[in-house]
């Protein structure tokens, strides 16, 4: 019984190690922006489960310094959400709505929004096909897991991030001429 | 041809503002005597609604359209078809959304701050006033052809969201033709709505919570 339960707990602690230990198969690698922002606007729709909340509005993001990406969402009915700034790789809140402005909400927002808008060197590509691209980084509670699909060009139009662990999805479909009514600018 | 250029510069300097300017009511207890009354015969309004989100920071405007229902008492369901499909009903104390098939239902009564929120929002898309007297500032003026109310928010909680609110009402028949709700002074939204139809709401299907 003893053995048996030795042989049990050696097992569990091989397998912890082995989910958590760089896959040497898919190496890390330089990749470009998911989105490569420039001075026009990028409008798409936005989607957060969080746990059992669903959150939906229009995100926009556009270039405005040299350095700084700007990225800012409403909810449907016109109230805005949040206002960031990705200014190099760090996040500041220019504005946001109460239930949204905690420390470890924002630190998703930050690490979310860099892997989308910024060229990355931390995830291992895991599936690469030509209409579909699956991405990995970390392990645990700090699994991220990106889904590109909807490509134009080298430009995915529909974007997902899930951290598994924590239940969280965040997902992007760009808003095009066909689907967008009247964005002016 | 000089005369003619000054002209048109006169015109477009000093006629189109002038035109453009609202002036103070004279008598506002007979406006909200008037909006009381008429207030009393309407049971329903169903609209087209557009919604335009001005945005300073990058200097644009979002567009929205749809359809936008009332009914007493305080229902209201706002069903957008551009630039996507997209529901959300106000019923009670509860508050349904309803976007890419995920339906996501909430209590409102729960959330004091929500709660305040839904009754200034019910309140300025049909005009009941009344609604916001003990927990807003308002501002009464009028041209030719509207009513204008300025409301500022006194709670602090409501403030956090929305700063102030205008509501341009027509003269002919009482009802909300644009509201504007401030964010900032640079960011607002505006909702316009027209081919308006009153008391054409027959039962409640439009405004289920379930």
């Amino acid at each position: 019984m003893i053995r048996s339960f030795r042989y049990a707990s050696f097992a569990l602690i091989v397998l912890v190690l082995i989910s958590c230990s760089p896959n040497i198969g898919q190496k890390m690698v330089f990749l470009p922006p998911i989105v490569n922002v420039d001075t026009t606007i990028q409008k798409y729709n936005i989607q957060m489960d969080f746990m059992k909340h669903h959150f939906s509005g229009i995100l926009m993001v556009r270039k405005i310094a040299d350095k700084e990406i700007r990225i800012i969402s409403s909810t449907y009915f016109g109230l805005s959400l949040f206002d960031l700034s990705l200014q190099g790789d760090s996040l500041k809140v220019n504005s946001c709505i109460e239930p949204m402005r905690k420390k470890k909400i924002v630190s998703l927002l930050e690490a979310d929004f860099t892997s989308i808008f910024l060229p990355q060197n931390t995830f291992k590509v895991k599936k690469k096909r030509e209409d579909f691209e699956k991405r990995t980084k970390g392990c645990g509670f700090s699994k991220s897991i990106i889904e590109l699909s909807g490509f134009t060009g080298q430009q995915a139009e529909c974007i997902s991030i899930r951290h598994p662990w924590i239940r969280i999805e965040i997902k992007l479909d760009k808003l095009n001429e066909s689907t967008e009514m009247n964005v002016t600018d | 041809m000089k005369e003619l250029t000054v002209y048109l510069l006169m015109f477009f300097l000093f006629v189109l503002p002038a035109q453009a300017q609202m002036k103070k009511m004279n008598s506002a207890q007979e406006f909200e005597k008037r909006l009381f009354q008429e207030a009393k015969t309407i049971q329903s309004i169903e609209s087209d609604f557009t919604q335009v989100k001005y945005l300073d920071v990058f200097d644009s405007k979002v567009t929205s359209k749809g359809k936008f229902y009332y009914k007493k008492s305080n229902m209201i369901c706002m069903n957008y078809a551009h630039p996507m499909n997209y529901l959300i009903v106000i019923n009670g104390g509860k508050l349904k959304i309803v976007s890419d098939g995920k339906k996501n239902v909430m209590n409102l009564t729960a959330n004091k701050m929500m709660k305040e929120m839904q009754g200034i929002l019910t309140a300025c898309m049909v005009g009941d006033l009344s609604q916001m007297a003990s927990n807003s500032h308002q501002e009464y003026f009028e041209d030719a052809n509207f009513y204008l109310v300025k409301i500022k928010p006194t709670s602090k909680a409501v403030q956090a969201y929305i700063s102030s609110m205008q509501i341009y009402l027509d003269k002919k028949e009482m009802s909300v033709h644009k509201l504007r709700l401030f964010e900032t002074a640079e960011n607002y939204t505006e909702y316009t709505f027209y081919n308006k139809k009153f008391n054409s709401l027959k039962d409640d299907t439009k405004f289920s919570v379930r």
